[in-house]
């Protein structure tokens, strides 16, 4: 799409109340005579035959993110900064390219390669770089380690990142450039500003290029302490080459977390392409490891799901949650003595989600559908947490409906269950039963929610509000069902006719 | 007598690797490598009279409103096989459509079937294809007790391949079909589930009777059952944890119902289920 209009003028606009606006133009539109800001009436005036698409900044919200993670190959510290900007902090990993000029060289390519027009600054801190990034001139993007103040001393007061009042007022003062704002003292300054913030905000934006503040990034990803980097000299498209890497860097990782006497429970593998973009695998471990082959195991056929696009040519590997592990749990690994279930559980949650390896749980409730609950099969005990005992009921179905659903029923009795009841679509003929069993509905429960449920509906009510009879009932074939009626015979707390359900299955 | 020493050799072949297996682990012979229904009718025409433990068993139903009475005669031989083995896990698997069809396994009842809600482990799938992958997987890993699968049949080469990971893995595997669609199995049983009614309950006359199911065994490989049998009426006895025969000369319900219905069976031509296997 780029291509086709690299030689001719191009802008994106927006449709807002007031008309519509110029926001991002290309280098032949800007020769033309466009400016971003600009009305479009004004610029096709100028240039008639400039081309319009419509600006999407979702599309480009989700680029730059795309653009981030592609970024993390020169620092896991990545943070996206507004429209059009990332910031990287590459504290203490600029050597791994040969210094910061190299850095810098290397990214400026790579940003070539794929077709972005980039600046980039580097300073101490974030709002140095930010402000070289946007308003350095020449080749003084760098600012040397500890020049910060140097380095910008020259440059506009727009690259403060202050508000258009604010500098609107500035310029009124005269004050064009940030060196001037450095030699008033602050006070002065302060009184020419009617609001205190936006005379704060002026200092804030000081202090914070200067480093005297603080300026913490928020990173897209958050960082983990556990990482390994394989680069490749050629870009790989195979998957064998993707398994190779991996096998290579799970070594690596596992001789850093044996040092430490840890294991990783949960782990990803993001692979940079040469074009820019990303992907990524996770896995989750039921328990913490670090032996290579085993881990391998688990990514298995998900690596296949990995798209090359034009080639890998950087492998991270993280692990994004580690645990002590002790030495007994490596040794009964080594032995494999008792077999145990739990890599049998891994493999599960990898290849279908983790959240639908269960197992049940009691709940002391004696409403039915609280009675049990669905836990994780790994991880969903806490150490040395009572396990509640199954109780031994009588009169329970092995199983039980999450929604009791409603069925009709024909011939009912008093102080009984009905004679006949039609349950998905299939007529049934009651022929011996059991009960009634009263259960009442949780009264504490009730008056916490009572009626406000999202999903409140009369169904839910009826079910919730009323004390039900449970009957034991066989039909006339040998099939057991567990029925209720909420409600008394003839009555409901809500003034509803009572209804009757089934909620489970004996056999 | 010749028939005899034939039938013999046969199950000499087909089950040589797991003889060899036996043989190497210390295990005795063929003979304590089962588990018995405890009903003798049964027992006596399955091969060595048991259900192999590194078998799959395939279980199946003419109509899917009989599904619950399939479910629950499965629970009850998986009860009798857990007699025998009293540790590892057992894993269930099925899509999360099916568990929303026939409901969600329910602990307490499992516990008063005599099944420990703690020794299973639930694998509710996306998709119903997973099935046979989340079952072959699990009898791989050679960590757990028995598999148990529930859904649409798998198909031929799938159900071969997990009769396969059984013997190799020496752990049972029961299937069951949920619909009623019936496709070719590799499965060492095949069994056809119907509801029965059962005697009544000593303790409560009035209430539901005994769990009780009309069984059909049409296929046992290496045994003498065979689509052609008719189906056992069996009952599930709680004191003793065992299938029994139910008489129909004391259970008036059952006599009435063969006089005023026709049974299940004669109501589809045993010709269907010969052409179907």
């Amino acid at each position: 799409m780029e291509r086709q209009y690299n030689n001719e003028p191009i802008v994106l606009v927006h449709s807002g109340v007031k008309g519509t606006r110029i926001t991002a133009t290309n280098k032949m539109a800007e020769k033309a005579g466009a400016v971003i800001g600009q009305m479009l009436n004004d610029a096709r005036a100028a240039c008639p035959e400039i081309h319009v698409e419509q600006s999407n900044e979702e599309a480009d919200l989700d680029y730059l993110t795309r653009l981030g993670h592609w970024g993390m190959r020169y620092s896991p510290m990545v943070a996206i900064d507004g429209a059009d900007g990332l910031l990287i902090d590459i504290a203490g990993c600029d050597h791994l390219f040969g210094g910061e000029q190299a850095l810098i060289s290397d990214f400026m390519l790579r940003a070539e390669a794929i077709g972005l027009s980039a600046r980039a600054g580097l300073a101490d801190t974030p709002g140095a770089a930010w402000a070289l990034a946007r308003y350095g001139r020449g080749q003084d993007l760098i600012a040397p380690p500890g020049k910060t103040l140097e380095a910008t001393i020259d440059l506009p007061i727009e690259a403060l990142r202050l508000e258009e009042k604010v500098l609107l007022l500035l310029r009124r003062l005269g004050l064009k450039q940030i060196g001037q704002l450095r030699t008033i003292p602050r006070a002065a300054l302060e009184r020419r500003f009617r609001s205190r913030e936006a005379a704060s905000s002026v200092q804030l934006r000081l202090d914070q290029l200067a480093g005297f503040i603080r300026e913490p990034l928020v990173p897209l990803k958050e960082v983990a302490l556990y990482r390994e980097v394989l680069s490749c000299a050629e870009p790989a498209i195979e998957g064998a080459a993707i398994a190779m890497a991996l096998d290579h860097l799970l070594l690596r990782l596992e001789h850093r977390l044996e040092r430490e006497g840890l294991g990783a429970r949960a782990l990803t593998l993001t692979t940079c392409h040469s074009d820019g973009g990303y992907d990524g695998v996770s896995i989750v471990l039921g328990r913490a490891a670090r032996e290579p082959d085993y881990i391998a195991r688990l990514f298995g056929e998900r690596l296949e799901g990995i798209n090359p696009g034009f080639g890998i040519d950087l492998f991270i590997l993280s692990a994004d949650r580690v645990e002590k592990m002790s030495e007994a749990q490596q040794s009964l690994a080594a032995n494999s003595l008792p077999k145990d279930v739990i890599p049998l559980i891994d493999r599960l949650m990898n290849r279908l989600g983790a959240e639908h390896i269960t197992r049940l749980a009691p709940v002391a409730s004696h409403v039915p559908e609280r009675a049990q609950r669905s836990v994780p099969a790994m991880g969903g005990q806490v150490m040395g947490e009572q396990v509640p005992a199954w109780e031994i009921m009588v009169s329970r179905p092995f199983r039980l409906f999450e929604r009791p659903e409603p069925i009709e029923t024909i011939a009912e009795v008093p102080d009984g269950p009905p004679l006949r009841f039609v349950w998905r679509r299939l007529t049934r003929k009651i022929i011996r039963s059991r009960g009634p069993e009263r259960i009442a509905p949780e009264w504490w429960r009730e008056i916490g929610n009572g009626g406000q449920g999202p999903h409140d509906n009369r169904q839910s009510l009826l079910l919730r509000t009323n004390a039900r009879d449970y009957y034991e009932v066989e039909d006339e074939e040998g099939t057991r069902y567990w029925l209720f009626r909420a409600g008394l015979y003839g009555v409901t707390r809500n003034g509803d006719a009572p209804q009757w359900f089934i909620h489970g299955l004996f056999g | 007598m010749q028939l005899e020493q034939l039938r013999q050799e046969i199950a000499r072949i087909e089950r040589r690797n797991i003889a060899f297996k036996a043989s190497n682990s210390g295990h005795g012979g063929l003979a304590d490598r089962g588990w018995q229904s405890g009903c003798a009718a049964i027992d006596d025409v399955l091969p060595h009279g048991q259900l192999a433990h590194d078998a799959l068993h395939d279980f199946s139903t003419f109509r899917t409103r009989d599904t619950p009475a399939m479910d629950h005669f499965v629970l009850a031989l998986l009860q009798r096989f857990l007699q025998t083995k009293e540790a590892g896990e057992i894993i269930w698997c099925q899509s999360h459509l099916n568990m929303r069809e026939h409901g969600h396994p329910y602990g307490p009842g499992l516990k008063a079937l005599g099944l420990a809600p703690e020794r299973l482990l639930f694998v509710s799938l996306r998709k119903e294809h997973d099935l046979a992958f989340a079952m072959e997987e699990s009898l791989r890993s050679g960590a757990v007790a028995a598999v148990i699968g529930e859904g649409a049949p798998i198909g031929f080469t799938a159900s071969r391949r997990l009769s396969i990971a059984c013997q190799e893995m020496a752990i049972p595997c029961l299937f069951l079909n949920t619909t009623n669609i019936y496709e070719a199995s590799a499965a060492a049983t095949r069994w056809r589930i119907a509801p029965a009614i059962g005697p009544p309950n000593a303790a409560d006359l009035d209430g539901p009777g005994m769990a009780a199911w009309s069984v059909s065994l049409l296929r046992a490989r290496g045994g003498r059952a065979h689509s052609g049998n008719p189906p056992w009426t069996v009952f599930w006895n709680d004191a003793t944890y065992s299938f029994d025969l139910v008489s129909t000369a004391g259970n008036r319900a059952l006599a009435d119902r063969a006089q005023t219905r026709p049974t299940v069976r004669s109501a589809y031509p045993a010709g269907r289920i010969g052409k179907a296997v």
